[in-house]
């Protein structure tokens, strides 16, 4: 009996604990459930909190990118870490994040993307590579407190001026915005005319003004049987010449030699003139020995000993004769100085030309002969078919030609630098010489030149130490071609002519007066130039790629095209005749439509990746946008 | 045994007190975790898309009820609040979809535009003016959410990022 209270107490037991035990089970189950919301709440909030600080840190990328743009215009992907998260910014010069071509050539998309634990956020702006005043077709601060009034010429796209616009002068196509309101749209904020860092173009003239070597002058070397050949004609040697003028550079190795040496000559054994070196003696010499002609024989050869060995000299040989000899028609020049005087008489036709060696069995103070070389180097030969003055002579030695003087016929200044041909860089003819055996070598150091020019020639900047083409003078470039990158950088005048062809991401920075005529600057947006000058602007018939900034006194483009930006600061600023710009035009001063055919297009401008050109980037406003 | 019966029998009820009020709790819980959801995120869309505004004139025609925005990409977009408990919002020029409907309306403040003194700019009847929308630098969006006995206020002022980088116009297209 007491064994079966005992077993039925612990039934009664069993069945308390296994209901409590359920009730537990129950009530924990209840509990995890509740406790699940709070984490699943708790988490949310984790959540929304993690994407803002997404969304910070992708702007923080953003911020990278836009000071990363900003020194240089660099477009290299950024990367970062912060706060347990990752940003990478990425740019893109066409489209926006969305693959829509981008409205201008010099809108790029910076996107940027940040990841934090599993939240992602995406961001994108839209930069410019110019300052917002480049945004309008034409922006004029109006330094000169004038109303607006044009009625010639057209402005195409939305425009500001800092005045008042009188009616039908504003933009055709767009806005026109004032800041008085009158004759236009009331701006009350407008954007600011741009601030332009000058300090690099500076920079750059002060190493120009300074520059030792204004001009990398190149020359020839002959020794052996070395020789540059001329071909025959009328502008040198056929027909009758009674004026003539030969100079040249010349650096013998040995002057004492008691082989002649010839630097130039022309003609033969009946006619003829020559210039060359024996035992201590410079001599210039002529003939034309035809009785029934003017009878000059054997010949006249004058002379100085005032030569060193392997020191650069100039010398010249001037001729003025008539149909019969006469005294002092054969005039010596050394180094720029006067130095005597012989008979002589004008020339019939005689035979080609030859540099550094004779080929047509020319005449001597002491005889006859054929083949004799020059041992030394040979630069600057110049051809003029009249008698330069001593004044002439002095005052152009040392100075590079243009090409275009008055009477030069042939000029051999041997700037090529490679190849067998020296180039007849006078610009009224073309005799150019064949080179034969001469190597290539530096020039004199014509540190006094006035001018350098380069005519008919290729220049790599590349060449350059810093790619940069120093000119402490003025700089004349004709019917060449410039490859960069790299800087021509003026200390003095530009003078830029004839079908010359300047590539792109090339600066020209110039101290004076900058010229542009008949050529091509920059050959399209992502080949553009950036033309900076102090002086007169003239851009005439030509087509111009890239962004023009003039700081002279006046500005004024005749018959020509610009693509891309120009930052006028000259108080007179003209379009003549068909001058078209479609870009932008940010002036300082109002605009002159002088031709009724000129106008200001809003349009792309160049993006200049990788370059400092002195002017502020600019987020677009309203172009921040989440994805 | 009768005493097992019996307190079995207490076990039990309070048990099946303790499971109802647990049932309770959970389902009320979630009620009011979607309710807590469901006005955080309207309030958080409208947040982020007033972030993302893309120019001050684009709040033109806004008012204590509407909130027009357009973003970087050109895309409208607007908020509506409306008696009693409704929280709209459009894309475009297409219909409205509900955000929420636990607004309190009439405990709502709306959104309020202030400019760049922080001085309330006050819509016009219609809305804001074009010139006034011109002034807004600063928008305060303030909600409050109902369910039964749950109140949910939610307030953010909000200076779009866009503001920082000037005023967008036509000659920026």
């Amino acid at each position: 009996m007491v064994k079966m209270n005992h077993k039925r107490n612990s039934e009664s037991g069993m069945i308390i604990m296994a209901s409590t035990m359920g009730i537990f089970i129950i009530l924990s189950l209840f509990a995890f459930y509740l406790a699940r919301f709070s984490i699943t709440e708790s988490r949310t909030g984790g959540y929304y909190m993690t994407d803002i600080k997404a969304r910070n840190l992708a702007m923080t990328g953003i911020e990278h990118a836009m000071q990363s743009y900003k020194a240089s215009r660099n477009i290299s992907n950024i990367s970062g870490n912060f706060n347990n998260g990752n940003y990478s910014v990425s740019f893109d010069t066409q489209n926006n994040e969305a693959g829509t071509a981008l409205p201008h050539s010099q809108y790029i998309t910076v996107k940027s993307t940040a990841t934090i634990n599993d939240v992602e956020r995406n961001l994108r702006l839209i930069l410019s590579s110019m300052p917002e005043a480049f945004c309008f077709s034409f922006y004029g601060n109006n330094s000169g407190g004038q109303t607006f009034t044009e009625s010639n010429g057209t402005i195409s796209g939305d425009m500001f001026y800092n005045g008042n616009v009188e009616s039908n002068s504003g933009t055709g196509s767009g806005t026109t915005y004032t800041s008085t309101g009158t004759g236009g749209t009331l701006l009350s904020s407008p954007p600011s005319f741009p601030t332009l860092d000058i300090t690099q173009y500076e920079a750059l003239l002060t190493s120009a003004a300074s520059a030792s070597g204004a001009y990398n002058n190149y020359a020839l070397d002959f020794n052996s049987s070395d020789y540059v050949g001329i071909g025959g004609s009328s502008d040198i040697n056929t027909g009758i010449h009674s004026q003539r003028t030969v100079e040249a550079w010349f650096r013998t190795n040995n002057k004492d030699s008691s082989t002649r040496q010839v630097i130039f000559e022309v003609g033969g054994g009946t006619r003829g003139l020559n210039i060359y070196i024996h035992s201590g003696r410079l001599y210039v010499g002529g003939w034309n020995r035809r009785s029934n002609e003017s009878n000059w024989t054997p010949g006249t050869w004058i002379y100085t000993t005032s030569i060193q060995n392997n020191q650069w000299h100039h010398v010249a040989l001037t001729l003025n004769g008539g149909s019969s000899v006469s005294a002092n028609a054969l005039k010596m020049y050394l180094d720029g100085n006067y130095m005597t005087s012989g008979n002589g008489s004008q020339l019939w036709s005689h035979n080609p030309t030859n540099i550094g060696r004779t080929r047509s069995g020319s005449r001597y103070h002491n005889g006859t002969g054929n083949g004799y070389t020059f041992n030394g180097k040979i630069d600057e030969v110049r051809i003029w078919n009249v008698e330069r003055t001593a004044s002439q002579i002095t005052a152009k030695k040392d100075t590079v030609l243009a090409g275009n003087e008055a009477d030069l016929t042939a000029y051999y200044n041997f700037q090529e630098n490679t190849g067998n041909t020296a180039n007849d860089t006078q610009t009224q003819s073309n005799n150019d010489g064949s080179i034969s055996g001469a190597s290539w070598t530096d020039g004199p150091t014509l540190s006094k030149m006035g001018s350098t020019a380069f005519t008919n020639t290729t220049i790599n900047l590349s060449s350059y130490a810093n790619s940069q083409l120093l000119a402490n003078n003025n700089l004349t470039l004709s019917g060449s071609t410039v490859n960069g990158p790299g800087y021509i950088v003026v200390n003095g005048n530009l003078n830029i002519s004839s079908n010359t062809t300047i590539n792109g991401n090339i600066f020209l920075i110039c101290s004076g007066n900058i010229t542009i005529l008949n050529c091509q600057i920059g050959t399209g947006l992502g080949a553009a130039v950036v033309i900076y000058s102090k002086g007169v602007a003239d851009y005439n018939n030509s087509t111009v790629y890239g962004l023009i900034i003039s700081k002279g006194n006046s500005l004024e483009l005749d018959g020509s095209t610009v693509y891309g930006a120009i930052l006028n600061y000259s108080s007179s600023f003209s379009l003549v005749g068909d001058s078209d710009i479609t870009g932008s035009v940010i002036s300082n001063s109002s605009v002159d439509f002088q031709g009724n055919d000129a106008s200001i297009t809003r349009g792309n401008i160049p993006t200049f990746l990788g370059l400092n050109i002195g002017l502020d980037p600019i987020v677009v406003p309203g172009s921040y946008l989440e994805y | 045994m009768i005493i097992v019966i019996v307190a079995v029998g207490i076990i039990g009820s309070m048990a099946a007190t303790m499971l109802f009020q647990g049932a309770d709790i959970f389902v009320k819980e979630t009620n009011r975790q979607g309710f807590v959801s469901e006005a955080r995120s309207a309030f958080w869309r409208l947040m982020r898309d007033t972030q993302g505004q893309s120019s001050s004139a684009d709040f033109i025609l806004s008012d204590q009820n509407s909130l027009y925005l357009k973003n970087g990409k050109g895309d409208l977009k607007d908020f509506q609040t409306g008696s009693p408990d409704q929280f709209n919002f459009r894309l475009g020029t297409g219909s409205y979809n509900s955000l929420s409907n636990s607004l309190g309306y009439s405990q709502s403040n709306g959104f309020t535009f202030y400019n760049n003194n922080f001085n309330v700019v006050s819509p016009s009847s219609g809305g804001l003016t074009a010139a006034q929308a011109k002034t807004v630098h600063l928008s305060k969006l303030d909600l409050t959410f109902i369910n039964d006995m749950d109140t949910l206020s939610l307030t953010s002022f909000v200076y779009p990022h866009n503001f920082r980088f000037g005023s967008k116009m036509s000659y920026h297209d």
